[in-house]
């Protein structure tokens, strides 16, 4: 990395941040800054979408990198009619989605299975919680175990699901990236986290018995 | 007055809040340190570094061929030395060089020298001693010869 992509290339010249389909049109033009900008503006959402999508984190990373190479190379078929994010969001999830089907061919099983086996995969984000507050270990808790029950829930769903409640994202903008109508998008939100209850009714009961108050 | 139904939540509302809370508050998994450099590297490839001379030969190639020539050049050394050291190998070609008439051969002649005209003037030299004439002077110079037994 030169010199010059020590600085936040967004914010370099007047100091104004650029919008994203500005930094694509700077990059197609070849400032390989601008793409820079592009790949630390949306790094970090993407790998977590992708890695919540597909419960993985060595892949998830593969397929965030792969994202943001497709970006590059396809980049002048944005034509602008949705917005700059939409379009990732769309590449990441055809992504994920290819990968999903790849590891069933391959494996001959639902990622589910294959994670609910090994838990090396998603201790990443848990090192160790010997020495944590009873909080801190709820908490990790937690995630690990939401992360099993999303695992569970069926991909369609689970897309969505992702999309609104880890993403934060509008129905509006899910139904732009998965290109499915707005009625659609609400009724399988709704049905993945009815999954997610039943998977999940366990652990609160446990975490806060009826007559604990 | 008439009192409006009351609504109240479903059995599964606490436990909804509790997923979609859960889902909010997940851990964000943050990509390595290495992920734009790996984007970099897969976007713009490293150009090659020119190397000197390609010889557009694989080194197993170029070894197999410096063998072949060391070892020919092995077996010329190794035959040269053996050739000098056979005695019969390089006595066979002198005879074939000495057998060659010297008058023939000689530069220091004239192109007439051999003319008939030409021995006839030619001066009366000595002819050379034959090798009867070499054994009888031989045998005179020997001095008495010594008889034994009597």
């Amino acid at each position: 990395m030169d010199q010059e992509r020590q600085i936040d290339p967004a914010v370099q010249g007047n100091r104004t941040i650029s919008t994203d389909e500005e930094l694509l049109q700077r990059s197609l033009n070849g400032d390989e800054a601008a793409f820079v900008a592009i790949v630390r503006r949306y790094k970090d959402p993407i790998t977590n979408f992708i890695y919540r999508f597909i419960g993985n984190y060595d892949d998830a990373v593969d397929i965030a990198q792969e994202t943001f190479v497709r970006v590059h190379r396809f980049g002048h078929t944005f034509l602008g009619e949705v917005k700059f994010s939409t379009w990732l969001y769309t590449i990441a999830s055809n992504l994920a989605k290819s990968e999903l089907k790849r590891y069933r061919r391959r494996y001959g099983m639902s990622l589910a299975d294959a994670f609910s086996k090994s838990d090396d995969d998603q201790s990443w984000d848990v090192p160790d919680d010997s020495f944590m507050p009873d909080e801190r270990v709820d908490r990790t808790r937690i995630a690990q175990e939401v992360q099993k029950a999303l695992m569970k829930v069926s991909p369609t769903y689970r897309e969505m699901v992702i999309l609104r409640d880890v993403q934060q994202m509008s129905y509006e903008e899910i139904a732009a990236v998965t290109e499915t109508e707005m009625g659609t998008v609400k009724s399988r939100i709704n049905r993945g986290r009815a999954q997610l209850q039943t998977e999940l009714r366990g652990l609160y009961n446990e975490l806060f018995p009826t007559n604990d108050v | 007055m008439s009192e409006l139904p009351r609504i109240s939540a479903p059995d599964d509302f606490e436990v909804a809040v509790f997923v979609r809370t859960a889902l909010s508050k997940l851990p964000e998994a943050l990509p390595p340190d290495t992920f734009e450099q790996d984007v970099l590297t897969k976007v713009y490839p490293p150009q090659p570094v020119p190397q000197a001379a390609p010889s557009g030969r694989s080194p197993w190639t170029r070894a197999i061929l410096w063998s072949a020539v060391a070892i020919v050049g092995i077996g010329l050394t190794l035959s040269g030395i053996a050739w000098n050291m056979n005695p019969f190998g390089s006595d066979q070609e002198t005879p074939a060089e000495e057998t060659t008439p010297a008058r023939l051969t000689s530069p220091t002649l004239p192109p007439d020298a051999l003319k008939p005209d030409t021995i006839a003037a030619a001066p009366a030299t000595k002819p050379a001693p034959t090798t009867k004439s070499v054994a009888k002077k031989k045998r005179r110079n020997n001095g008495p010869k010594v008889v034994t037994g009597y």
